[in-house]
């Protein structure tokens, strides 16, 4: 009997919170030490880290100034971003230090084809994201705001930087959401991970404001930026604009970080031969022929579940117009097996770097140059 | 009354009758004709899913018990109620051509994206909206057929206006009705979904709509009417030649293929089909073929997703010391098939539920596909994957099962553990079950850990070695009676990759070393800490409501806790919510003057409930036996239809002899409180029998009776509760609106509720526990509130005149609007 009124307080109260136990998510990483792991997944509210780059209003309204959404949040929300929180006044970052994912990858995953090449790389990402992209790979995390997926760990900046010292991983990398919206825990990784003579890497939408991104850039060596289309149609997918995002390109191709760009080329939403074209010429021009572009193929995901996906012809074809415009290192992604996988060297063609998907089969560069005819080819290789 | 002035002699009325009659089976076809094909039309334009089947049958049934009891009652008591039946039927068999159209291209006028899902909350209004007109509609003109039936049958040999209403006209008409949808059935399911398109079907209905109509309006032709009256009289007749024309001129075939083409917005449709499994599509984008089944995308040839393929096929493939022989269940062509045939494979098995798929592929030939279908090791076998593995004798190297999401009870019986315990049977010694599960190398979300829990508890239950290879969209579980999958490590898998010679794409020996690595294993194990341990089986299949709960999450996290919270739904929970509902009710009844009214209401809804869940368990079980159900569901509804008509009848002849009301019923309650509770037994241990052909054949006439009894139970007790009803009140288009409504109520709540909660998180044997309550609850409430002397029908139901005097003050229906 008192079973069955156990059950009716159950089926009544729907709707409360289920109460997710957290998982050890860093086992992954064994040199990460259990003492700074702690297994609780309540907020603490006081032990978030105030947040950068914003103005206080009156009425203790704030304008968050980090990224190109510009929120303005009122006393005790949060900005589109689900991680920014106004207290009394006081903006805050919720996720800083707690990281929802920290795994160890391939740098070519990210894609990253110009920065040690064959290295692993320790990755974190949180909860949030600026964008609504709807076929996000990661919506899990980039969806949700970090009550929402309960499960996180604790890791001050400088666990991190500890973990990659111990593992001998060479590189950081901020990726899976978007690091503008844990912006002051990449940076403070960063600071400690430059003086460690750690790699920094981030893989950004492009969104943020050139203020901080110029701060960031400081401390960074490469970054991905995911290009999502040349047309306002194809950001309209993601709930953006494009012309900041071409901003924030210019401005990391004139600073000291190498920048590599990604595309995913959907079919219907950014795929016209027209559109591919103008963004490789605005990208010749504006940017630089040297800038490595990516090509990576769709497939269903997440709301646009139900779309084809990319055909090869559209992605050689994009590659070709590429070429032609006049950008020299150019791959295709998420078709694995296919020869664009690898890097040709512009001057005499020959194979720089043979990647079958994300894994190193042959490379060819000794001292940043082509083996075979001695170019040289920008990069980190060292 | 008014239908004097539109007919000239009494005897017309018989006529007149008839006429109706044939209008109230042309209504009952049109009913199930339009609710299927729209059903159809709604969950490929959704990407569909049990849960949108659910809602969109859901919202018919809640549309269609308001147009029966709010728009049907007032049409019954307008002036000229036969020209309000006129056009109501004219006005559905439009909407209906509409709602075709509406389902096509809706989402022209939502901001989505081609290709974007949609979530819970836009495929409730969105198929609330299409199903408005038509539903509603339809619902009035059962209420309204109801009275007019009633006028033309009792006016016959009254002189005087001064009428009285045949509480048996409501029973007929329902078993007219019955009759039409029973017909209907039959006919869409082998006559019309194969062969026409939904255009043709809608405007085939429209024309019998219309056409019955122009009978029925005869009268209005007569001279002397106003000219503008004539025109309008005229109108049908034009309409019926419009459709005519439509019919026998390519417009409702140009009309099919451009709404097609505007549903594929931007994509280049190139086939579009119907079939008894489901619609097919083909889309093209620069040579690459994709088919879509149900607006899902389910191959893309020559260049299918080659992270997946070579995945899911060469891990298990390599892991196999020698795999000869091979078995596909489902998803074979198009990638899966050319991978395994890379190794030394000495036969291939495919078995593919949809005998259309394998030609359309064909038809859309790519070198690919033509390499899959036509090497002589491959046998393309039209049967449903898990009947088919019943029936072979063979043993299988491996066995792929190539169902990627328990969403649906079809594809939930490739993750139960009766399957699991099949093909264990049917796997040789060092044999590999392949599994693939929707998982990602970045982050698990309790609702995917919950769904990759389920399966991995599900196979622990039946395999003693399990290897999972988590992956980045799809994870991989390996299952096998040997050791030895455990035992492979990667340098055996490299060996073997160069002993084979396989040309592979993906694979290297990088790659199975980074995919292999146990840091993988460790991270998902810890993922899955927390999920709760439940083992999803045939006749309670979980996986349907984890997979729902992880698609739902896509669209609506918020409401997703609540959908959450219902796993954790126990029948002691269950029960104490349908006694709480019962006592409240009963109360509420008890305090008004004649409790026996909405005793008799709930009676009727709680049977409808219940008929609803009969259907849905015996549709259940057979999909759960034998796995097809599109033929069948025709037969299984039909015979449940017939018994419903049966029923009916039966019970109208009964009462017919002035035979008492309420011992009847309060035995057909308790009738239909032992079925509840025998239903599941029959079907428990049937699934061992099937191998023997005697079974098999036993079995489909057990479950055709099975459905035509639970048909007759739900059939007999209508004419009954109207009977007893319309004893204390004569308002009978308000009775038939009110108690056809609860009928389908009762059907809706046992529709979304049965097939999205009780059957996946509860189970066969447990929903037939919370029926059996329910049913209970209602016959305790129907002797309560019954007058005592119901065991004595002499006394009272004998002279039936004086039961039909109506109560002082009040005109009787049919003598207040006609």
């Amino acid at each position: 009997m008192r079973k069955a009124f156990v059950g009716t307080g159950a089926f009544l109260s729907l709707g409360c919170f289920m109460n997710i136990k957290t998982g050890n998510i860093l086992s992954l990483i064994p040199g990460l030490s259990a003492g700074s792991i702690s297994k609780t997944n309540t907020m603490n509210n006081s032990s978030a880290k105030e947040a950068m780059y914003y103005t206080r209003l009156e009425r203790n309204r704030i304008r968050c100034d980090l990224c190109h959404h510009t929120c303005f949040i009122s006393e005790g929300r949060r900005g589109f971003c689900r991680n920014r929180e106004n207290r009394r006044g006081k903006l805050y970052n919720v996720v800083y230090g707690r990281p929802s994912a920290v795994n160890i990858d391939p740098i070519e995953k990210e894609p990253q084809h110009h920065m040690l090449p064959g290295t692993n790389m320790i990755c974190i990402g949180t909860a949030g994201c600026n964008f609504r992209c709807r076929h996000c790979h990661n919506w899990h995390l980039s969806q949700r705001s970090i009550e929402e997926i309960g499960r996180y760990e604790r890791y001050a900046p400088q666990d991190i930087v500890t973990a990659a010292l111990n593992l001998d991983i060479p590189t950081i990398s901020s990726t899976y959401n978007e690091p503008t919206v844990f912006y002051e825990y990449v940076l403070d990784i960063a600071k400690l991970a430059k003086k460690a003579n750690l790699r920094i890497l981030w893989h950004s939408n492009g969104y943020m404001k050139p203020e901080p991104l110029k701060e960031l850039l400081q401390y960074t060596d490469a970054v991905t930026i995911d290009l999502k289309g040349f047309s306002q149609k194809a950001y309209d997918n993601s709930d953006a604009e494009l012309q900041p995002v071409l901003n924030t390109l210019k401005t990391i191709n004139d600073s000291s970080a190498w920048l590599e760009i990604v595309n995913l080329v959907i079919p219907t939403i950014n795929d016209t031969a027209e559109e591919i074209r103008e963004m490789c010429v605005w990208i010749r021009d504006e940017l630089s022929g040297e800038v490595p572009v990516h090509f990576s193929r769709f497939f269903p995901n997440y709301k646009l579940a139900n779309l084809t996906p990319t055909p090869i012809e559209t992605l050689e074809r994009a590659y070709d117009t590429a070429l032609e415009v006049g950008l020299h290192y150019v791959t295709l992604g998420n078709v694995p097996g296919h020869k664009y996988n690898s890097t040709f060297c512009p001057r005499c063609n020959e194979i720089l770097i043979r990647r079958v998907h994300f894994n190193i089969m042959e490379n060819n560069i000794r001292d940043g140059k082509c083996v075979s005819c001695g170019h040289a080819i920008p990069g980190i290789w060292i | 009354m008014c239908f004097l002035r539109t007919c000239n002699t009494w005897h017309m009325d018989i006529a007149m009758r008839k006429k109706i009659v044939a209008a109230v089976i042309i209504m009952g076809f049109s009913g199930i004709v339009a609710q299927i094909v729209l059903l159809r039309e709604l969950m490929i334009a959704f990407h569909g899913n049990e849960l949108s089947i659910g809602i969109i049958l859901a919202n018919w049934l809640l549309l269609e018990s308001a147009g029966a009891f709010w728009l049907g009652k007032n049409i019954s008591r307008a002036r000229k109620q036969l020209n309000w039946f006129i056009i109501v039927t004219i006005l559905f068999s439009l909407f209906f051509v509409a709602a075709v159209y509406a389902s096509r291209v809706f989402k022209d006028f939502l901001s989505a994206a081609p290709g974007e899902g949609l979530g819970i909350m836009v495929i409730f209004y969105v198929s609330f909206l299409i199903l408005l007109p038509v539903s509603l509609l339809h619902g009035a003109l059962f209420t309204s057929g109801c009275n007019l039936y009633d006028v033309y049958s009792t006016s016959v040999g009254s002189t005087t206006s001064k009428d009285r209403s045949d509480p048996l006209s409501i029973a007929k008409v329902y078993i007219y009705e019955t009759l039409g949808t029973l017909a209907g059935g039959v006919i869409i399911t082998y006559l019309f979904i194969p062969y026409i398109h939904s255009f043709k079907i809608a405007f085939i209905l429209a024309f019998l709509n219309i056409g019955i109509c122009t009978v029925l309006m005869k009268p209005f032709r007569r001279s002397g009417l106003p000219l503008l009256k004539r025109a309008t009289g005229f109108m049908p007749f034009v309409l019926l030649a419009l459709i005519l024309f439509v019919l026998i001129s390519p417009v409702a075939n140009n009309l099919n293929l451009s709404s097609a083409k505007k549903q594929w917005s931007s994509q280049n449709l190139v086939h579009y089909q119907n079939t008894n499994y489901g619609n097919i599509v083909v889309v093209e984008r620069a040579r690459e073929y994709t088919f879509f089944s149900d607006g899902v995308p389910v191959i893309t040839a020559p260049n299918p997703d080659l992270v997946y393929v070579e995945e899911f096929v060469h891990f298990a493939m390599l892991k196999h010391p020698a795999p000869k022989n091979v078995l596909i269940l489902g998803g074979g062509a198009g990638g899966v098939i050319n991978e395994a045939l890379k190794h030394d494979v000495k036969r291939i098995d495919y078995a593919e539920i949809d005998p259309l798929m394998p030609e359309i592929i064909r038809k859309f030939s790519t070198p690919l596909t033509e390499n899959e279908l036509k090497d002589e090791r491959v046998n393309v076998r039209e049967a449903d994957g898990r009947f088919y593995l019943k029936r072979t004798p063979g043993k299988y190297d491996v066995i792929f099962s190539g169902f990627n999401d328990p969403s649906t009870l079809q594809t939930n019986r490739f993750f139960t553990r009766e399957f699991y315990a099949l093909a264990n049977k049917k796997l040789t010694s060092s044999g590999i079950l392949v599994i693939g599960i929707p998982g990602s190398l970045t982050y698990l979300s309790p609702e995917l850990a919950g769904l990759n829990a389920m399966v991995y508890n599900t196979l622990q239950a039946v395999f003693p070695y399990i290897r999972i290879i988590p992956g980045d969209g799809t994870n991989f579980f390996l299952a096998s009676p040997s050791q030895e999958i455990l035992q492979t490590d990667v340098d055996q898998l490299i060996e073997r990759v160069n002993e084979r010679s396989l040309q592979l794409n993906l694979i290297t020996p990088g790659y199975i070393e980074y995919r292999l690595s146990p840091r993988w294993l460790e991270w998902f194990y810890d993922q899955l800490e927390g999920s709760p341990e439940k083992v999803n089986t045939d006749f309670r299949p979980l996986g349907v409501f984890y997979s729902l709960v992880y698609w739902n999450e896509k669209f609506s996290p918020a409401f997703n806790q609540l959908f959450k919270r219902t796993g954790d739904l126990s029948i002691y929970a269950v029960l104490v919510f349908v006694l709480l509902i019962s006592v409240l009710f009963s109360i509420m009844a008890l305090r008004t003057q004649k409790p026996l009214r909405p005793a008799l209401t709930f009676c009727i809804f709680t049977t409808g409930f219940a008929g609803m869940l009969f259907d849905l368990m015996l549709i259940f079980a057979f999909q759960v036996l034998y796995g097809y159900i599109f033929y069948w569901l025709g037969l299984l509804v039909t015979a449940f239809m017939a018994g419903v008509m049966v029923g009916g009848m039966r019970m109208t002849a009964y009462l017919k002899k002035g035979n008492a009301v309420m011992p009847a019923l309060i035995n057909i309650e308790i009738i239909l409180t032992v079925f509840a509770l025998l239903l599941p037994f029959v079907f428990i241990n049937a699934g061992s029998l099937l191998t023997h052909a005697w079974f098999d054949y036993l079995l489909r006439v057990v479950f055709l009776v099975l459905s035509f009894f639970s048909g007759i139970l739900v059939g007999a007790e209508f004419p009954l509760a109207n009977k007893e009803y319309l004893n204390m009140k004569a308002d009978l288009s308000g009775t038939a609106g009110l108690l056809y409504s609860a009928d389908l109520m009762g059907g809706w709540l046992g529709g979304i509720i049965g097939a999205v909660v009780l059957l996946p998180v509860l189970g066969l044997v447990q929903t037939a526990i919370a029926i059996v309550f329910l049913k209970i609850c209602s016959l305790f409430l129907l002797m309560l509130t019954s007058p005592r002397n119901w065991k004595l029908p002499s006394r009272n139901w004998k002279l039936p005149s004086r039961n039909w005097k109506l109560p002082q003050g009040l005109p009787a229906s049919g003598g207040k609007g006609i």
